[in-house]
C-alpha cells in the first residue's frame, strides 16, 4: 500500500513537472531512460551428506530473485526507480523461504546551482563508512538504503557539504529509528607534492518508543548489578584526512560513539558502552614496488538501527575486514569477519614487479600478503598473538593469514601462477560455533594455468589442496575453464573433502562438491547455468558477512543493462 | 565573509547535534524482596477463575477534584462487588507538587506525607500527566488514547469494557499477608497457575503494600469552594512496591499447569513503622504485560485483618 503511495508521489511530481515545462517553448526533450536488469533462479536438490537441508530442499524447490533498475533523466532531474522481486528466495535469511515483491528503492533529486537534492531513498557514506555507509549488496541480500532527504553542497571544486535525515529500508519496509548525519570535506594542495584531503562528520540515531520500550524490558530483567539506563540518542563522530606526499598517501581515521546500550553476544545482554576505531592506511608505489599497510583498532564499535539487531541487520557501520580478500574457492574459505566488540587488525601488502629485462619481458609478479587479527587486548608482543614465527593455536590471535604468490609469463600463449597461503582462524569466534570447537590451522597451495590456444580461445586451469584437520578437514578444488571470446564460457570443477576434521570426524566420507557452468554474452546482456554443489561456510563481500548454508542444485542468472 | 561561514556551520552544527539531557526510560534498580520463587508444571489444570481489573488512581490531598474520582471507583466497585481493585498512587512529582504535597494551612494541616517515589514512577510508566485526578484502567491502552492514563470521567466505560471478559489466563489461589512484630517482617505468600497458553508475550509480576483506613486531611471542591474535610478516609494507598516498580518477569514458559510459586518477605523501615499501621496493611498482587503491552491478566488483595 505504501509504495503505490510513493508510486503515487511520484507520477504526480513527475507530472506536475511535465505541466510546469510545457509552459516553456524549448524544443522538445524528451529526456534519457536507462536501466539494468538482473535475475537469479535457483532449483534445489536435496543433499544431506553436505547439509543442504533448509526449506527450500523440502518445500519450495525453486527460487527467484530479480531487481528491474530504472533511472530517466529530464532536464536536470533525475528520477530512479527500482523494482524488487523475491519468490521463495533464501538470499534475505537462507533459512526462510521469503516472498514479496514491489518498489525496493526511489528517488527524485535535482541538481541547483551547487545544490543537490534528493529525495526518497539514497545510498551514501562518510569516510571509510565507520560512522556511517547506506549501501546495497545483492549477493548477500543486503539493502541499506536510506529513505528520506539529502542535500549536497559544494560551494566550489575543493569542498563538499553534505547532510541527510531519514530511516533505514528493511525489506519493503522503513526501519522506526530516525537517523541523521553531517558531513564536510575539503582539500588543500600546499604546493605539487603536499595535499590534504580533510573532512569531519556527525551521525545521530534516535530510537522510537517502541523499541526503547523493548529494551527497557530487556533490561529490566537482568541481574541487578546489570541493569543501567539506555539511551535513545547516539551521537557519532569522525574526523579523517588523506595526506599525498609524492608517492606516498597516508590516510588515517578517527571514529567516536557515545555511550549506548550494545548487544554483547558473548555475556547475552546489552551493555552501555561507548565505541571509538582507530584506522591508517599507508602506501607507497614505485616503478616496480607498491606496498600498502592498514592497521585498524576496533573498540566496542556496534553501531546499528537498534542494539536488539543482530547479525548484518540494521547496521549503520561499515566495518570491513582488512585481511587480504580472496578469490579462489578454497583460500576464501576462512574470512576475519570484523569484530564490532573489539578486534586489532593490520595488514602489509607488497606487490613486487622485478625490473630486470628478463622479468619485464615475462611480466613476473610477486605479491605477498601478511594479515594479523587479534582480540582487544592482545594487540601487545608479550604474547604469541603477534609473533609471526608461532604456528600454534592461539584463541587471542583471532586470524591470521601468510600469504604469497608468483605470477609468469613464460610467453604469448602461457602464464602461470603459484602460491601459498597459511591460516590461522578462531573458528568458534567467528561462525559463532559450540564450545569445543577447536582453533583452525590451515595452509594451502595453489596454481592457475591459462592457455591461449587461438586468439579468441583460451583454456584456464586452477587447483588448490587445503591441509586442515580442524573444520572439515582437508579438501582439494580443480576447476578447467574453456572461453571463446566474446561470447562463451564453459568450466566445470570438483571440490573435494578428502580428509575427515573436527566436524565431521564421526561421518567422514568423501564428498564431492562438483560444478559445470556455463556462460552465454551477447552484448550488454550475460546469461549463466549452472549445476553448483556449495560447501557451507562464512560468505563475506566487503565488511559484510554471513554464515550460508550449503547449496545443491542449479542456478540460472540473467543480467543486462540498456 | 569566512567567519560567517565558520559561524553558520558551527550553528548548523550545534543545532543538529545539541539537545537537551534525555529522560532515560524506566530501569527498575531495586532489589527483590523475594525469598522464595518456583516453578513447575501441575496436571490438575484448574478451570479458569473469574478475570478482577485494576484501577490505578493517580491522586492528591492537594487535589480538589480527586474526591470525585474516589467516588467514581466506589461506585464501580459496588457495581461490580469484588471484581474490582484499585491502588490510590500520590506521586512524588515535582511538576504536580501543589497537588500532591501535604497541606499545610493551619488550621488544615496533613499528619502525613502520601507521597511515594514508586507512585512516580508508575506514573512515568503510564505516560505522565501534568493534572490529578488520572488513571489508568487496567493498563488497558485503550483504542483513541494516547496514554495509558485516563481521565476520571472515562473510568468507568473502560472498566465495563474490560469487566466483560470473564474469564482469567492466570488464577492466583493463594495470595496472604502476614506481618511478624517481634521479628519485623511482613510475609507475603503468593501462587499462580495458568490456565491457558500464553505464547510470543512475557508477563511480569508486581506485588505492592497498601494500607487501608488513613483518616486525615484531604481537600474538595464543593460547588466551585476549597474545602477541607479533615477526617478523609484514605483507602488503597501505595505504600511501598515490593517487586520491581515495573514488575518481575514469570521466568518460563506460560502453558495450561504452569505453576509460580513465591514469597517475599520485606521488613518496614523505621520511617515507615512510624506512620505505617500495620493492622490495616493490605496487598495487592497482579500479573500483567511488558513495557509495550502492558495489559493487566489478573489482580487480586488481600488484607492482614480480613
Amino acid at each position: 500500500m505504501r509504495f503505490k503511495h510513493l508510486l503515487t508521489c511520484l507520477l504526480i511530481s513527475s507530472s506536475a513537472f511535465v505541466f510546469a515545462q510545457n509552459d516553456e517553448p524549448k524544443k522538445e526533450d524528451k529526456g534519457e531512460l536507462s536501466g539494468n536488469f538482473q535475475t537469479t533462479n535457483q532449483f534445489y536438490i536435496k543433499d544431506d551428506k553436505i547439509g543442504a537441508t533448509t526449506t527450500q530442499y523440502k518445500s519450495e524447490l525453486s527460487s527467484t530473485d530479480a531487481w528491474l533498475f530504472l533511472n530517466y533523466k529530464y532536464s536536470g532531474y533525475n528520477f530512479n526507480v527500482r523494482y524488487d522481486l523475491f519468490n521463495n528466495s533464501p538470499l534475505l535469511n537462507p533459512q526462510e523461504a521469503y516472498t514479496a515483491s514491489g518498489l525496493g528503492f526511489w528517488n527524485i533529486s535535482k541538481n541547483i546551482n551547487k545544490l543537490n537534492v534528493t529525495i526518497g531513498s539514497f545510498y551514501d557514506q562518510f569516510g571509510t563508512g565507520t560512522i556511517f555507509r547506506s549501501f546495497e549488496d545483492r549477493n548477500l541480500g543486503i539493502d541499506y538504503a536510506i529513505q528520506g532527504a539529502r542535500v549536497i553542497w559544494t560551494p566550489n571544486n575543493d569542498t563538499k557539504i553534505k547532510a541527510f535525515t531519514g530511516r533505514q529500508k528493511y525489506r519493503f519496509d522503513i526501519r522506526p529509528e530516525v537517523i541523521k548525519g553531517i558531513n564536510a570535506e575539503r582539500h588543500f594542495q600546499t604546493n605539487d607534492n603536499l595535499g590534504f584531503d580533510v573532512g569531519a562528520s556527525a551521525v545521530n540515531r534516535t530510537i522510537d518508543q517502541t523499541t526503547m520500550s523493548n529494551i527497557a524490558a530487556a533490561i529490566n530483567n537482568y541481574d541487578l548489578k546489570n541493569r543501567f539506563d539506555p539511551t535513545y540518542n547516539v551521537y557519532a563522530f569522525n574526523a579523517y584526512n588523506t595526506l599525498s606526499y609524492k608517492r606516498i598517501s597516508l590516510y588515517t581515521e578517527y571514529c567516536y560513539k557515545t555511550p549506548e546500550a550494545v548487544l554483547n553476544s558473548q555475556l547475552d545482554r546489552m551493555q552501555l558502552l561507548s565505541g571509538k576505531v582507530y584506522y591508517a592506511s599507508l602506501s607507497y608505489s614505485t616503478k616496480g614496488i607498491g606496498i600498502n599497510t592498514q592497521f585498524k583498532k576496533i573498540e566496542s564499535f556496534s553501531f546499528r538501527t537498534s542494539p536488539l539487531e543482530i547479525q548484518n541487520l540494521g547496521l549503520i557501520t561499515y566495518l570491513p575486514s582488512i585481511t587480504r580478500q580472496n578469490t579462489y574457492r578454497l583460500l576464501a574459505r576462512y574470512n576475519a569477519v570484523a569484530q564490532e566488540l573489539g578486534e586489532n587488525a593490520a595488514q602489509v601488502e607488497v606487490s613486487y614487479k622485478p625490473q630486470t629485462a628478463y622479468f619485464k619481458k615475462h611480466m613476473t609478479t610477486v605479491n605477498v600478503n601478511i594479515s594479523v587479527v587479534t582480540g582487544p587486548q592482545s594487540f601487545n608482543f608479550d604474547g604469541n598473538a603477534l609473533n609471526l614465527a608461532d604456528f600454534k593455536a592461539d584463541t587471542s590471535r583471532y586470524f591470521r593469514e601468510y600469504y604469497i604468490d608468483v605470477s609468469h609469463k613464460f610467453n604469448k600463449k602461457f602464464k602461470m601462477l603459484l602460491g601459498y597461503q597459511n591460516i590461522n582462524y578462531n573458528q568458534r569466534l567467528f561462525e559463532n560455533k559450540a564450545q569445543g570447537t577447536p582453533y583452525v590451522l590451515a595452509q594451502c597451495i595453489f596454481g592457475e594455468a591459462t592457455y591461449k590456444l587461438t586468439p579468441t580461445k583460451s583454456v584456464r586451469m586452477e587447483a588448490q589442496y587445503l591441509d586442515t584437520k580442524q573444520d572439515f578437514g582437508s579438501f582439494v578444488n580443480a576447476l578447467i575453464e574453456f572461453n571463446i571470446a566474446p561470447h562463451y564460457s564453459f568450466s566445470a570443477g570438483d571440490m573435494l573433502n578428502i580428509s575427515k576434521g573436527y566436524i565431521n570426524a564421526e561421518n567422514f566420507e568423501q564428498v564431492h562438491y562438483w560444478n559445470v557452468f556455463g556462460a552465454y554474452t551477447f552484448g550488454p546482456t550475460r546469461f549463466t547455468a549452472g549445476f553448483i554443489k556449495q560447501v557451507e561456510g562464512v560468505n563475506c563481500t566487503g565488511g559484510v558477512c554471513r554464515v550460508e548454508p550449503a547449496f545443491s542444485g542449479a542456478r540460472v542468472t540473467l543480467t543486462t543493462n540498456f | 565573509m569566512k567567519s560567517l561561514k565558520i559561524f553558520f556551520s558551527i550553528s548548523t552544527l550545534l543545532v543538529l547535534f545539541s539537545a537537551c539531557q534525555e529522560t532515560p526510560p524506566l530501569i527498575n534498580y531495586k532489589p527483590s524482596n523475594s525469598v522464595l520463587d518456583t516453578t513447575f508444571i501441575t496436571t490438575s489444570i484448574p478451570a479458569a477463575e473469574t478475570k478482577n481489573i485494576l484501577i490505578e488512581d493517580f491522586t492528591g490531598v492537594g487535589c480538589v477534584n480527586c474526591p470525585r474520582a474516589h467516588e467514581t471507583l466506589k461506585s464501580i466497585k459496588s457495581s461490580y462487588f469484588g471484581r474490582v481493585f484499585s491502588i490510590a498512587n500520590h506521586p512524588l512529582n515535582s511538576t504536580l507538587k501543589t497537588l500532591v504535597e501535604p497541606i499545610d494551612k493551619p488550621p488544615f494541616v496533613s499528619k502525613q506525607d502520601f507521597r511515594t517515589k514508586d507512585a512516580d514512577d508508575l506514573l512515568s510508566y503510564l505516560g505522565s500527566s501534568n493534572s490529578l485526578p488520572t488513571g489508568s484502567i487496567n493498563r488497558k491502552l485503550f483504542s483513541g488514547e494516547t496514554k495509558w492514563l485516563v481521565s476520571d470521567l472515562s473510568w468507568s466505560g473502560y472498566a465495563t469494557t474490560e469487566l466483560a471478559q470473564t474469564s482469567s489466563a492466570v488464577n492466583m489461589d493463594t495470595l496472604s499477608i502476614k506481618y511478624d512484630a517481634s521479628s519485623n517482617e511482613l510475609t507475603i505468600d503468593l501462587r499462580l497457575i495458568f490456565t491457558q497458553s500464553m505464547p510470543d508475550s512475557q508477563y511480569l509480576l508486581t506485588v505492592a503494600i497498601l494500607e487501608n483506613k488513613i483518616i486525615d486531611i484531604q481537600e474538595k471542591n464543593d460547588n466551585g469552594n476549597t474545602i477541607y474535610i479533615e477526617d478523609y478516609e484514605h483507602d488503597n494507598l501505595l505504600r511501598k512496591v515490593i517487586t520491581g516498580v515495573y514488575g518481575d518477569l514469570l521466568k518460563a514458559r506460560y502453558e495450561p499447569g504452569r505453576v509460580f510459586r513465591k514469597r517475599f518477605i520485606y521488613k518496614p523501615t523505621a520511617d515507615e513503622l512510624k506512620n505505617w499501621n500495620t493492622d490495616n496493611l493490605a496487598v495487592i498482587a497482579f500479573v500483567h504485560g511488558n513495557a509495550t503491552k502492558k495489559d493487566v491478566i489478573q489482580v487480586k488483595a488481600a488484607s492482614i485483618k480480613p
